[in-house]
């Protein structure tokens, strides 16, 4: 019988040889973290700015000591419906104003707080021998193209130069620090890097 | 009884040795799914190269989240064995009104979109949420952490455990338990000792697809536990993430992960089987 139930057994082993990571966190522990270990800023930003702030937020906590930025990275859809939902959060950074629209609906952002701080560049990319020959924009309206465009729902896919904008969370946990990192993604060094990964600037 | 099956299956036996036409025709029906199956995993073999796999083991990020899958899914997999047992043995055993109901409703997480789970955990366990409001005013908060990980892979990989194991108890044939209950034994003993030992091989069969389909969770994880490193990115997250740094390093990361599920699979299947020839 013992044999029989050995699977059983090695799975309460394991379990109890495992321990979760930062379980669930009550929020006395996130209110006083400087007491040890550093402050924890908490950046909700659009996954398509994934290299660039993860760049920029090295940069800001070499600034800042003491100062661990956490991203949450993700569609910024979603990222509002967190928001929507009280996700705890420090600043918000999403990748067109209708998010940021949705987060200050919930009362997450407060109203024309958020600044643009880059804009998408729409590109039209065709095949390295581009046996349409499209040279020009009036090109694509060439009857027999395949002319793939982006989901109407995502921000590239709303035709405009859609613009990114960042916002400070209105509850934030450290709102001096999200005030300075939104700041911070405005200086020359974040530009460069933003600019690096293929962002606009306005 | 017993000699009968022996006699059958004997019987069985002999009618089954191979005839190698009817294997041969078995064999060319069979190539076009295992090749359908297969072809999309060699083309990713074929793209990664090994060296950049092995770079990505040294990576941080890679390996907290590897180490939080495989921790997440441990918990999943444990959950759904002993909260989902009582709830399968209710339904195959016991009839009741609104027993096809209840049936039904179970399955409903399965045919969800993950994102729309997710979006349910949230208005449900939120800081503004059905329950969440209520548990955030007594001092807990349980989304956008790790806890948060393996109630999404709960929600959306229990239920695949569940329907098996209804199946594994409805399919042991009762007079045994009913000769045990004979001989004195009570309920929790008949269950213990002569129910879950006949319906094991089944219900670990269900603990492996519902483990495989946590591995997997992607869509209810993102919006109701978030993408943090080290908290709640697990791989699937990860994988996502690369995507937005270039395809390379998605198909690598993938590629890991496929590697370290087939690894578990191929385990749990050998532990099976060592079982099988057991004495």
């Amino acid at each position: 019988m013992m044999r029989r139930l050995r699977p059983l057994a090695l799975l309460s082993l394991l379990l109890a040889l495992i321990d979760l990571p930062g379980g669930v966190t009550p929020p006395a522990a996130l209110a006083a973290p400087a007491a040890q270990g550093p402050t924890e800023l908490t950046v909700f930003a659009a996954a398509s700015l994934t290299d660039a702030f993860k760049e920029i937020g090295r940069s800001f906590e070499k600034a800042n000591p003491g100062v661990k930025v956490t991203f949450n990275f993700a569609g910024s859809q979603q990222l509002a419906a967190q928001l929507g939902q009280g996700a705890p959060a420090d600043v918000f950074a999403s990748a067109n104003a209708t998010q940021m629209t949705v987060a200050a609906t919930a009362n997450r952002v407060a109203k024309d707080v958020a600044k643009t701080f880059v804009q998408n560049r729409l590109v039209v990319i065709t095949p390295q021998d581009n046996r349409a020959r499209i040279t020009t924009l009036q090109d694509l309206a060439k009857p027999g193209l395949k002319l793939v465009l982006a989901a109407k729902a995502v921000p590239v896919g709303q035709y405009t130069l859609d613009s990114y904008p960042i916002a400070p969370i209105s509850d934030a946990k450290q709102p001096d620090l999200a005030q300075k990192f939104v700041s911070f993604v405005f200086v020359g060094d974040s530009r460069l890097v933003l600019a690096k990964y293929g962002f606009s600037l306005p | 009884m017993e000699r009968t099956t022996t006699a059958q299956r004997a019987e069985i036996e002999g009618r089954r040795r191979p005839l190698p036409l009817t294997t041969l025709g078995l064999v060319l029906a069979s190539l076009p799914m295992l090749a359908y199956l297969l072809i999309p995993l060699l083309a990713m073999i074929a793209r990664v190269d090994i060296a950049a796999i092995l770079a990505q083991f040294a990576n941080p990020e890679v390996g907290q989240a590897i180490w939080l899958s495989i921790t997440t899914t441990t918990w999943c997999t444990a959950l759904a064995l002993g909260l989902g047992t009582p709830l399968a043995f209710l339904l195959a055993r016991r009839r009741f009104r609104g027993r096809s109901l209840l049936d039904t409703l179970v399955e409903l997480p399965m045919v969800l979109p993950p994102s729309v789970a997710g979006i349910a955990l949230l208005i449900a366990f939120g800081r503004r949420g059905l329950i969440g409001a209520s548990l955030d005013a007594a001092g807990l908060q349980i989304a956008f952490t790790t806890v948060a990980v393996v109630m999404a892979q709960v929600f959306v990989a229990a239920p695949f455990y569940i329907k098996t194991a209804v199946a594994g108890f409805a399919g042991i044939e009762r007079e045994l338990e009913q000769a045990a209950a004979i001989d004195g034994a009570s309920p929790l003993q008949v269950f213990r000792l002569i129910t879950l030992p006949l319906a094991w091989p089944v219900l670990l069969g269900g603990l492996v697809m519902s483990w495989a389909r946590a591995l997997g969770e992607f869509g209810a994880t993102i919006i109701f536990a978030g993408n943090f490193p080290g908290r709640t990115q697990t791989m699937p997250l990860a994988i996502y993430l690369g995507f937005e740094l270039d395809l390379d390093l998605a198909l690598t990361l993938a590629l890991i992960l496929l590697a370290v599920s087939f690894l578990v699979l191929w385990l749990v299947k050998a532990i099976l089987r060592q079982r099988v020839h057991a004495p």
